[in-house]
């Protein structure tokens, strides 16, 4: 099982998500953003982290009207996976493939907003899994899981003038205080993301938008220091699982 | 009183070039693109004197890299589209500039890009609402 790490010009996340896809067993290959690979020779996608295009204009658009994104979208259309973490989640959101009821945005990622100040925050959150919501990322989870993951963004508030009850029935993981409940305040949530939303899908299932970062959440090494357990393996091996069931 | 503010770089805009590029690959014809950050300074005193202090306040104009002008006259030509944050309040920048540097007689602060191109509005409302502005949290308005 092969998976792509998508590289746009200031991503800065691909080593790490790399080591995790091969840890999961999805052998990973680094991508650039203008590759003639052919991506049908990929069983999944992921889009890392990072700063790309020096988030001009605003964070991930630059690399959402990137051509690479319509092959994306197509590789996506025809049920492969696509993951995409802080800043690829930001690009995902700002290419519509996210929710994905049309090819315009119908979301923003927003600056953050809570009461103690604006602005870049780095820190480390807990999330829980939305189990209404099974798809291809959360299937190694269980109801009550809390999974701790560090956070480090300017633009994570999801956000939309559209119907929130459509995008309700998406939610991935929100954000929960230690005991698993959900709060939509500060610091539980850390930027006023609406409905507590830290990843979003697609109708299908197959494509997230998570803000925190999994990947580095994946190994005792990276989280023993505070305490709690790496969890954040789970999320590419849900997707390895998924993968091996619709072979 | 409403003081508007432009402040633009001295110095190659990459965002700005960045944006006509990728118009451009879109298919949409902006014509060169320009790029100036703008602030709306709600005040109370004298407009002349306020206007005088403000485009020395170093955290808005780095004279290094910034060139400033008071109101909208000195823009290039072309069609300008104003984008914001539709809830920023700029508390931050309002505490700084009121508390820290002592210019109380600023009420109110609202701030966003202005981009002005060398096209016709039909374009340039195609331009903001592809690439320049996402309105699920951003507004804009054809100048």
């Amino acid at each position: 099982m092969k998976s792509a790490v998508i590289l746009f010009p200031g991503m800065n996340c691909e080593n790490e998500t790399i080591r995790a896809l091969d840890a999961a067993g999805l052998k990973a290959e680094l991508l650039r953003w203008n590759t003639k690979k052919n991506l049908a020779d990929y069983d999944c996608f992921v889009i890392p982290g990072g700063f790309s295009y020096e988030d001009r204009i605003r964070a991930g658009v630059i690399s959402a009207k990137d051509p690479m994104m319509d092959r994306i979208k197509e590789e996506s259309h025809s049920g492969k996976l696509v993951l995409g973490i802080c800043n690829g989640a930001q690009v995902l959101i700002e290419s519509g493939l996210v929710p994905g009821f049309s090819n315009e945005p119908q979301m923003a990622l927003a600056p953050n907003m809570n009461p103690e100040f604006k602005g870049y925050y780095c820190t480390w959150v807990r999330i829980k899994p939305n189990m209404k919501n099974r798809n291809a990322f959360n299937m190694l989870f269980n109801e009550g899981d809390v999974i701790n993951v560090p956070i480090a963004h300017g633009e994570g508030r999801f956000t939309t003038k559209g119907n929130a009850d459509e995008i309700r029935s998406l939610i991935a993981f929100q954000y929960c205080d230690e005991n698993g409940k959900v709060e939509h305040s500060y610091p539980t949530n850390p930027n006023g993301s609406m409905l507590g939303i830290a990843g979003l899908t697609n109708r299908q299932g197959n494509v997230l938008a998570i803000m925190p970062h999994p990947e580095r959440a994946s190994f005792d090494i990276q989280t023993k220091a505070y305490g709690f357990k790496a969890l954040g393996l789970n999320f590419f091996r849900s997707m390895k699982k998924y993968i091996e069931e619709r072979k | 009183m409403n003081v508007e503010l432009l402040v633009m770089l001295k110095v190659p805009d990459t965002t700005a070039i960045t944006a006509q590029r990728v118009l451009e690959r879109m298919g949409i014809d902006a014509g060169k693109v320009h790029r100036a950050d703008y602030y709306l300074f709600d005040i109370g005193g004298n407009e002349k004197e306020f206007a005088g202090k403000i485009v020395k306040v170093d955290v808005i104009v780095n004279s290094n890299k910034n060139t400033a002008q008071i109101g909208l006259s000195g823009k290039p030509k072309g069609t300008s589209v104003l984008v914001k944050d539709s809830d920023d309040e700029c508390e931050g920048l309002l505490h700084v500039l009121t508390q820290r540097l002592g210019m109380r007689e600023i009420k109110k602060i609202r701030r966003g890009v202005l981009w002005t191109m060398e096209c016709d509005r039909e374009t340039a409302k195609g331009a903001a609402e592809q690439l320049l502005c996402n309105r699920h949290y951003q507004d804009y308005k054809i100048l």
